[in-house]
């Protein structure tokens, strides 16, 4: 779990020279995606250390560890070889005259692993790269690299590093909840090893791994499914930490619609399992009767976060009767204006006490001997996190005395109205359907 | 955590609990039959609190489950502390979880010693070191009082004794062996100092984090770990930034309407006209 070397069937986040990152599986025979990238077996990080730089040898076409300062080496030697000579670049024109290497042949030494000989031939080939200075050579051949020399790192997959990937490829994918956000989320909820723990979420899994990763393999987690718009539920970030057997062991998934109810018969059951089991990590089915009363044992739910595309005031009470007291949750949104709704019905019902409506604010700085300042460009927001601890009030205004008495029983009582409804519906269906049948055979016989 | 008391629905003998009276007046304290509870809004036997429920209400206080937030906001300062927001992306970035084994220091009055006891729960553990002994046992004696003796270990340490030549691993810096640590938290004066001593105790594939309060500060430590040979070194700043919303009445602009003006108007008229006649 903690360990520092990769082992076969590990996930780990690449990162290529150019700031590149994908999800990579290491095991033999996996190979890295890219029409410009050598082909590699990702099998030869296998026994290597995580973090560390890893570069394409061209002469055994493997992939081997790199050494740390190797590439400003690199830099500080073709720099000497061309010895800048020149001022400053009041006599260069910027039309594209100065390079007149063949970008075939570049593309080739690219594709093959020698990058380092790509950079001779721009070097070589360039009019204009004797008359830079020294600063703007270095800065060009640093250019360069990035672009022409195969160099990647293997992190370790963690939350932070998911999510800052997520970011730069597919935000909508995790609602653009940023690193500081799903650390407020986790904080603000309480979630910890052994707390029960609900969490409706639609970042793909990723709030729901997050949580996983924090409970340790102890305690209870519902994981909401099969609402409206929402599918199974995606393990893969799950996978990519190596937490599995927690999940095994920590998450039920269960369905609002159908669940905390009584599964009548094995029947039901068989239809409602063809039915939902789109994916293979579909699991525990008889764990969606058993919920309700684990829930009602315990008390209620103790920590409760929603980060779903479902109106926030809309999931905060459809999930009200199953918070037990002092509950902590807490509701994430990109916007915050139902946020906002929700915080004023929350603090005028007097559902809760130490309620916050919060932002981060997060800026990063660029810290170098001489350079220091922040970087220019800077996230706006983060999303919104309204959070708090759920109380029993006798306030005369409180909610609490309203759904008091509503708690499981009525729950349960408006789950079974649901399911009688559906099925008054899909008799009258039936019965309209075998009427315009019988009404059809009429009219053949006749 | 904090003494499990989520096995029960109801406040026991002994238990901790956050009474909470308001957003700023908030207390933790220990459940002890016949002690006595006083705040602004009144005076409460604990016997009271024993036998009700979490989350309910007695009189005018809410009793609610500790939890570390709650203990941030509440606890005695013996130095300046690390609030809520940094705390979590603390956490967030050095990756913890149950069974990491993260070291820290200075301990200062424990404010993010019980959150990353929280995150490595229940086996992981938590090295923590202040070179102020007093502030070190006070500290020791706090975690043991929450039930997270199992999982943090309190010492007095100055972690910024620098290496000496053939000297063991104990004499200097953490004290610890080498490739101990998952991750590493500093919050010291001259954490630039600690840097070798960083490197030798986290693991190759570790993560450290420094807090600062100055650029300075900072910068000398960032240049200390480019030459050591750390990547991916990044600095961050964070704010939370809270927000209340109220009802707001506007007046309207002119005090008197057009309706009304119109009609003064045409009674200024008819004056007139009558004047004329």
């Amino acid at each position: 779990m903690c360990e520092s070397t990769i082992k076969s069937g590990d996930w780990g986040l690449a990162v290529l020279a150019d700031d590149k990152r994908f999800m990579i599986k290491i095991q033999k025979g996996e190979q890295l995606k890219g029409k410009k990238i050598p082909a590699c077996d990702l099998g030869d990080l296998i026994g290597l250390k995580w973090n560390q730089k890893i570069d394409f040898d061209a002469k055994e076409k493997k992939l081997v560890l790199g050494k740390e300062d190797e590439s400003e080496e690199t830099v500080a030697k073709l720099v000497e070889e061309g010895c800048g000579g020149g001022q400053d670049n009041r006599k260069l024109l910027d039309n594209n005259s100065a390079q007149t290497a063949d970008p075939e042949q570049l593309l080739q030494m690219r594709i093959s692993g020698s990058g380092e000989e790509a950079i001779k031939e721009l070097i070589t080939s360039s009019k204009t790269f004797m008359s830079k200075t020294k600063f703007a050579q270095e800065k060009y051949i640093k250019k360069k690299q990035k672009k022409y020399v195969f160099q990647m790192r293997v992190f370790k997959p963690t939350i932070s590093r998911i999510i800052e990937m997520s970011l730069l490829k597919k935000p909508e994918k995790i609602m653009h909840l940023r690193v500081d956000t799903m650390g407020e989320i986790l904080t603000f909820a309480n979630i910890h090893a052994g707390s029960s723990t609900m969490v409706l979420d639609s970042t793909a899994g990723l709030v729901t791994a997050a949580c996983v990763q924090r409970m340790g393999g102890q305690g209870k987690l519902y994981n909401i499914v099969g609402t409206q718009g929402k599918g199974a539920p995606t393990m893969m970030n799950c996978e990519y930490l190596g937490i599995n057997d927690w999940a095994e062991k920590t998450m039920v998934n269960v369905d609002l619609d159908r669940d905390l109810c009584e599964l009548p018969n094995n029947e039901e059951c068989t239809k409602l399992s063809s039915k939902n089991m789109i994916r293979r990590d579909y699991r525990s089915l008889l764990g969606l009767t058993s919920a309700a009363h684990e829930i009602q044992q315990i008390g209620g739910i103790q920590s409760v976060v929603i980060a779903s595309s479902h109106d926030p005031q809309e999931a905060f009470f459809e999930l009200l009767p199953l918070m037990g007291g002092s509950c902590t949750f807490a509701v994430y949104s990109r916007y915050i204006e139902p946020l906002v709704a929700l915080s004023s019905e929350i603090r005028n019902k007097w559902i809760a006490v130490n309620v916050r409506l919060t932002e981060t604010w997060w800026r990063e700085h660029q810290v170098l001997p001489n350079k220091t300042h922040p970087f220019v460009a800077m996230s706006g927001t983060g999303g919104f996190v309204l959070s708090g601890t759920i109380v029993e009030n006798n306030h005369p205004r409180s909610y609490w005395n309203v759904i008091k008495g509503m708690q499981f029983d009525a729950f349960f009582a408006r789950q079974l109205e649901k399911e009688a409804e559906r099925d008054a519906l899909q008799k009258q269906k039936q019965s309209l359907d075998t009427e315009g049948q019988e009404g059809t055979k009429r009219q053949k016989s006749e | 955590m904090l003494r499990k008391t989520t096995d029960s629905d109801v406040i026991k003998e002994g238990d901790i609990v956050v009474a909470y009276m308001g957003f700023t007046a908030k207390r933790v304290i220990t459940v002890e039959q016949g002690k006595m509870f006083d705040c602004k809004k009144g005076n409460y036997k604990h016997d009271l609190f024993i036998g009700a429920k979490w989350g309910s209400k007695v009189g005018e206080v809410f009793l609610l489950r500790p939890t570390m937030e709650f203990w941030t906001d509440c606890l005695p300062h013996r130095t300046q502390i690390i609030y809520g927001c940094d705390i979590a992306l603390v956490i967030s970035r050095l990756g913890l979880r149950s069974g990491s084994v993260v070291v820290e220091a200075g301990t200062g009055s424990g404010s993010l010693s019980h959150s990353l006891a929280r995150a490595v729960y229940p086996e992981g553990k938590l090295l923590t070191f202040d070179f102020h002994e007093e502030r070190s046992k006070t500290a020791a004696a706090e975690f043991k009082h929450h039930g997270l003796e199992s999982v943090v270990v309190a010492k007095s340490r100055d972690v910024c004794v620098q290496r000496a030549e053939g000297c063991s691993d104990s004499d200097w810096g953490f004290g610890l062996p080498a490739n101990t640590a998952d991750g590493l938290f500093l919050d010291v004066p001259a954490p630039h100092l600690a840097v070798a001593a960083v490197k030798h105790t986290l693991k190759p594939d570790g993560v450290f984090c420094n807090f600062s309060p100055c650029v300075e500060q900072v910068q000398r430590v960032c240049e200390k770990l480019a030459e050591s040979g750390f990547t991916e070194i990044r600095t961050h700043e964070v704010l939370r930034r809270e927000y209340t919303e109220h009802s707001v009445w506007y007046n309207p602009v002119r005090s008197v309407t057009r309706e009304a003006r119109r009609k003064r108007k045409q009674g200024d008229v008819q004056k007139e006209d009558a004047e004329e006649v």
